[in-house]
Parts: C-alpha cells; structure tokens; sequence
C-alpha cells in the first residue's frame, strides 16, 4: 500500500484524481470496471523502486519530485503546431492537449471511407461497443504500476480505426502538446486498431509549452489484425526537465506486421516500456530504437517480445550514445513459449559511451520453451574504435568530424528502419545535431 | 631540397624498440620501395610517418617539406599533402563514401586556401578520378569499403589518392592479397598518378609489384635498419636469392 504521507506530489494528486473519477460525477464512463480494476492494482503495486529487478539501474524518484498537478484542459496554439512540424511531411494531423483530444487543431481531412481518426473518450461514450474487445484488452496493469495509473486516471486519447483492407497511404501523426508553467503531469493514451490486411503508420511527437518539468505517464495499445501491417514511430525530443514513463502494448492476430521505434533526443528521466505480443501463426514483430543522452538524461528501455505462437518472426535493435553523466539502461527480453515452435527471433543492444562519466547498462534475457527456434541476441558497449577515427583522420578529416561521421553512421540503421522519407530526413537532421 | 628526411629514427612500441635508427631521404617525383621481411618494421614505418598512435619515437627526427611532420596530428599530415594507402583499409558501414569524400576534399582544399568543391563539382571530380583509376563508380555510392573485396579496398585507396591530390604517397603493402589482375590495375593507377612534383613509397614484401611500377631507388629494411639502398635491380636480387643473406649479413654487421 500507499503511504501518502511520504509519497511524491504526483502520486497525491493522482489519488485525489481517482477518487474524483469515482466520485459519479461528469460523464457516464462505459469503463469504470476496467478503472477500478486498474486502481486497484495500482494501488496493490505501488511505485516500483530501485529494489525491483526490472527498475534496478532507475531511480525515479528524483523524476518525481516536482509538485506536479494534472494537466487542466487547454488548446493547441500555432507555436505549438509550428514546434511539432515536420519538413516534407504529408500526415493525417492529430492534435492532443495535456492529454486530451484537440478536434479544432487537428487535421482529419483526406481520411478513406470507414477509417476512424478519434478521440477516445467521446468514443467511448458514443459507441462503446467498438471498443469492447480493444480498449485495454491486452495491458497486464497487474504487471505494471504505470500502465494500472494509466488505466485508472486517462480521461481521453487518440483512437485510431483502420478498418479491413483500407491502406492509410499518409501517416498519422500524432502531436503530443503538454502545456507545463508549472509542473505538470499527464496520462496520454491512444488505441490503434487495425483490421485484416489494413495498413497505418503512426507518428507520435511531443512539445512542451513552458520550462517548468514535466511527467508523462503514457499508454499506447495497437491491435493488428490478421495479415495487417502497423508502423508505430515516437520521437522524444521535449528537453531535460521532461520525464516520461511509457508502456506500448502490441497485440497481433495471424500473419501480421508491426513495428515499433522510439527515438530518444532531449528528455530528463525516461522509462520506455514495451510488450509486443504476435499472437497469431507467421507474425512478425520488429521493436527498435534509438537514445541519444546528454547531460543527466537518462533512458531506460525495457523490451518483452512474447512468442505465444508458432511460426513468429521478431527483429530487436536498439542503439544508445550517451555522452556525459548520462545514462543508457536495456533490459530486453524474448519469450518463446512452449507454442512457440519455429520462432526466429533476433535481439541486438549496441551503446557507444563517450565520457567515463556515462553509463549504459545492457541485458539481454532469451527465455525459451519451445525446442525448434532460432533466437540470436547480441549486446556491445564500448567506445568509438580507435582505427575507424584514425582511417578517416588519415584522409583530412578532423578528429571531431571523425567522430560525428562513425556516430551517425553508427544511428542511422535505426533510422532506416523508418518506413517515412521526411521522419527519415527529420531524424538524421537531429542526429546531427545532437552529435556535434 | 628532400620532400621527405627521415634522420636516425628510433621507434618503440610497447618498451620493444622496433626502429633502430632508420634514415631515408624522399625527394618530389621519386618513387623508393622499402622492401624487407615480416617484422622487419616496414608497417611501423608507415604508421609512425601517417601518425599513428601507440608509437613512442624515442629519437631522430622526420621532415616534410622542411617542416617537422611528427609534430603534426594525423589530419594535418594529409592536408600537407601526405597520404597513406592502408594495408588493411577498414570498412564503415553507414559511413557514406560521398559525405566522407567531400568532407576530406574540402579539408584539404580549405588548408590549401582554395574554395570547397560544390556537390555538382566534387561529384563530377569524383567520376573523373574513378575512371582514371580504373574503379567501378558503383563503389562510390556505397558506404566507406563496406563489403568491398580485398582488391576493391586497395582500388578504393588508390582511388582516394587520386581525390586527394598528395604531394608524397605511402603504400603499405598495397600490392599483399591481391591476385595478378588486380594488381595490374593497383599498379596502373599508381604509374598514373606519377609526375614531377609527386613522390612515393612503396613498402612491400614481394619484388612482384616493382615489376609493375618501376621504382627509383629500393631500401632494404632488416631489424628496424636499412641495411642496403640501391636503384630497381637490388629488387631483382632479392628475387632471386631472398632476405636472408641480407638478414645474415645485417646481424653480423651488429
């Protein structure tokens, strides 16, 4: 249980905040059983702590410490939509404000018949039904402290609907506005549920508005239906007093595609967290991700891939440069379940630490009980080789530029992982920026 | 006046002495082969002339162009018109050879105070050197060496001589993996690229490439010295008769 003496401002309000949920007033909510269900296991779990396995090498409690208030009701403003641009980008434009849909700042034209671009919460209320089977169908909040909170307190979110064979060609992409003059705290939450052989690439991006710190608590679900293929793309470049924990939750029906990266440019403390579940025969799950850390930054990713069927394919790649104090954490872990015959699942963690200050904490963990598998994993840490600089010091280059070529080059397969040419051109531009 | 003075150079690596007082003298347009068995020290040569970390040079001295070359960081020995051929060129995946080229170029160009190449001009630079020196062009769009064959990289180095315009070109053991054809085509661009104003070493094992590029003067390297100079036909001996009695030769002189 909660001590709430002793507890950090953000875990007080969000008590208030569940309590105020579960008051009865404002809107009839069509999922007030999975909420208490959801506050129940927060409150079972608690706050993970150094202590937990799973949160050994991060400390959230300095995270926590601002007095955060939940994030009130507020409006996209130009500044805002100009912050999240992206050159060359023809998206679908979704706008969310301190974690509510924004209709009036987002762009819906253009979509095909039957897709449905949302927002969760008047969904919810309006046909119920749709979600049924969906919305918090597949997170495990009794494994996850964050993800219950999550459950327990999002007031709304993005729902995205593709339905059968509909082929989104334009991305969607998602901009995150948190507005943050004082400390502020939000639990953003989208639904992305894909039908039979329908296609969608999602681009999520955040803007703070104002200094002071931020803490998002974030929880993305993608359903894919047989034979359908899910881009999921993040970017989190929001500046050092911008925290996050965040948990994308895959489930995959037959023969399906999904594909989730998250890059990691500008935040304080950040816990990624991310279960991809390919639950149908010939899935293939592709998880991957870069984190460029400065300064105190520092980012945690923790990975499950769960083969639950046979027959799946999954690709894990993840790249980390920390420079400073800064610190990388990857804790990746490929399940592969007794049904889970011919599975061919390939994990690497590559960090490349830069001052003896920084760290990078890499672990990889197979856990097999099927006998006819291929699973390969791979984890490096080390610095830039010493012959690569001196080859290209040998041709004029200076040392400097030396080293930021063999980083970039170094970040870029990550980068080509992304199925979007201007989120490509995007990326390398801030690759190198953050390596000069 | 000598474009390169190498004076009595000791060098150790790790507490081993490997160098023992070698001394050589480059002038612009000449072409010397430093030829001489494994461990001889020919591979240091070139590392400590290119600047190399991990080398402690314990005594001599090394001149370019009158200037004191060990003073020099790597870079600026390329920009002052050094350029060393790897013997074993590495590959950098994600590195592109056009960014990495131009980048070079330009740094070169900059310290010789000529405005950087525009990506119009340094692309149709870049065609003409590739042809010049017999390099599928192909190569160029691919990242630094990546999956290049062993006579690829050593065409690739040849050709990044060509972009980089060196006033003195070090060969280390360039012609060493490569079957005849390559080494035929290694060679011509090496004979191309020879003028008045341009010299070269050529640090090699094998008496096979002076066949191909007929050089000027040939050091014999033993135990860190030279042990014998003389013009194309000492490599013709050491074809016939070998290093060792040379190596005999050299260690009853010491």
């Amino acid at each position: 249980m909660i001590d709430l003496e002793k507890a950090p401002a953000l875990l007080r309000h969000a008590t208030e905040a569940l309590e105020g949920a579960f008051s009865g007033d404002g809107a009839p909510d069509p999922f007030a059983v999975r909420r208490t269900a959801a506050k129940d296991a927060f409150e079972a779990a608690g706050l993970p702590s150094t202590r937990d396995e799973a949160w050994r090498y991060t400390d959230l409690r300095p995270a926590l410490k601002p007095d955060y208030a939940p994030a009130a009701p507020a409006s996209a403003t130009e500044a805002d939509l100009e912050a999240a641009r992206i050159d060359g980008l023809d998206a679908v434009r979704v706008v969310v404000v301190n974690g509510r849909f924004d209709a009036e700042a987002s762009d819906l034209g253009g979509l095909p018949e039957g897709v449905t671009v949302a927002s969760l919460a008047e969904t919810a209320r309006q046909s119920p039904d749709a979600l049924a089977d969906t919305f918090g169908a597949h997170v495990r909040v009794e494994r996850d402290a964050f993800a219950a909170l999550n459950a327990a307190l999002s007031l709304d979110g993005v729902y995205v609907h593709v339905p059968k064979g509909v082929a989104l060609e334009r991305p969607i992409h998602v901009v995150n506005v948190l507005t943050a003059d004082t400390p502020t705290f939000v639990q953003g939450r989208n639904l992305v549920v894909v039908g039979e052989t329908a296609e969608v690439k999602v681009i999520e991006t955040y803007v703070v508005r104002g200094d002071a710190a931020t803490f998002r608590n974030d929880l993305t679900e993608i359903v894919a239906g047989p034979a359908a293929n899910v881009t999921h793309v993040r970017i989190q470049d929001e500046g050092d007093e911008a925290n996050a924990v965040t948990h994308v939750q895959s489930y995959q029906e037959r023969d399906s595609t999904v594909s989730t990266l998250t890059f990691t440019f500008a935040a304080g403390t950040v816990r990624n967290n991310s279960v991809m579940v390919p639950a149908g025969e010939g899935g293939n799950a592709t998880i991957g991700g870069l984190y460029i850390c400065h300064g105190a930054e520092h980012v945690d990713t923790n990975t499950l891939i769960d083969h639950v069927a046979p027959g799946c394919e999954s690709n894990e790649l993840f790249k980390g440069i920390i420079y400073d104090q800064g610190t990388g954490v990857f804790n990746g872990k490929v399940f592969v379940q007794r049904e889970g015959q011919q599975t061919n699942a390939y994990q690497q963690s590559q960090g490349v630490v830069l001052s003896p200050d920084a760290h990078h904490y890499s672990k990889p963990e197979l856990e097999i009980y099927a006998d006819d598998v291929k699973c390969s994993h791979g984890s490096t840490t080390g610095a830039i080789e010493p012959e690569h600089v001196f080859y290209l010091r040998s041709r004029g280059v200076s040392e400097a530029d030396a080293r930021a070529m063999l980083l970039y080059a170094f970040a870029h397969d990550v980068v080509e992982m992304v199925p979007v040419e201007a989120v490509r051109d995007h990326l390398d531009a801030r690759i190198a920026e953050r390596l000069k | 006046m000598s474009l390169l003075s190498v004076n009595n150079l000791h060098v150790s690596v790790e507490d081993h002495e490997i160098l023992k007082g070698l001394s050589l003298d480059v002038h612009p347009g000449e072409v010397h082969a430093i030829m001489g068995p494994n461990g001889s020290g020919k591979s240091t040569l070139a590392s400590v002339l290119a600047g190399r970390d991990d080398y402690e040079i314990t005594e001599g001295s090394v001149s370019f162009d009158g200037e004191d070359l060990l003073e020099m960081d790597p870079e600026e020995r390329t920009r002052e018109g050094l350029f060393l051929a790897f013997q074993y060129p590495v590959e950098l995946p994600g590195v592109s050879t056009h960014q990495f080229l131009r980048t070079a170029v330009n740094s070169v160009r900059e310290h010789r105070k000529q405005e950087p190449l525009s990506v119009g001009d340094f692309l149709k630079l870049m065609r003409e050197k590739a042809e010049f020196v017999n390099l599928d062009p192909k190569l160029t769009q691919r990242s630094v060496n990546e999956g290049f064959s062993g006579g690829e990289k050593k065409r690739a180095e040849i050709f990044q001589m060509a972009m980089l315009d060196p006033r003195l070109a070090i060969l280390d053991e360039t012609d060493s993996g490569l079957d005849i054809d390559a080494l035929r085509i290694v060679s011509e661009g090496v004979n191309k690229l020879r003028s008045q104003d341009r010299a070269f070493v050529l640090i090699t094992h094998y008496q096979r490439l002076l066949n191909y590029i007929t050089p000027d003067k040939v050091h014999v390297l033993v135990g860190g010295r030279i042990v014998r100079s003389g013009g194309p036909e000492l490599a013709e001996e050491l074809e016939e008769k070998g290093y060792d009695w040379l190596i005999e030769e050299s260690s009853v002189a010491a």
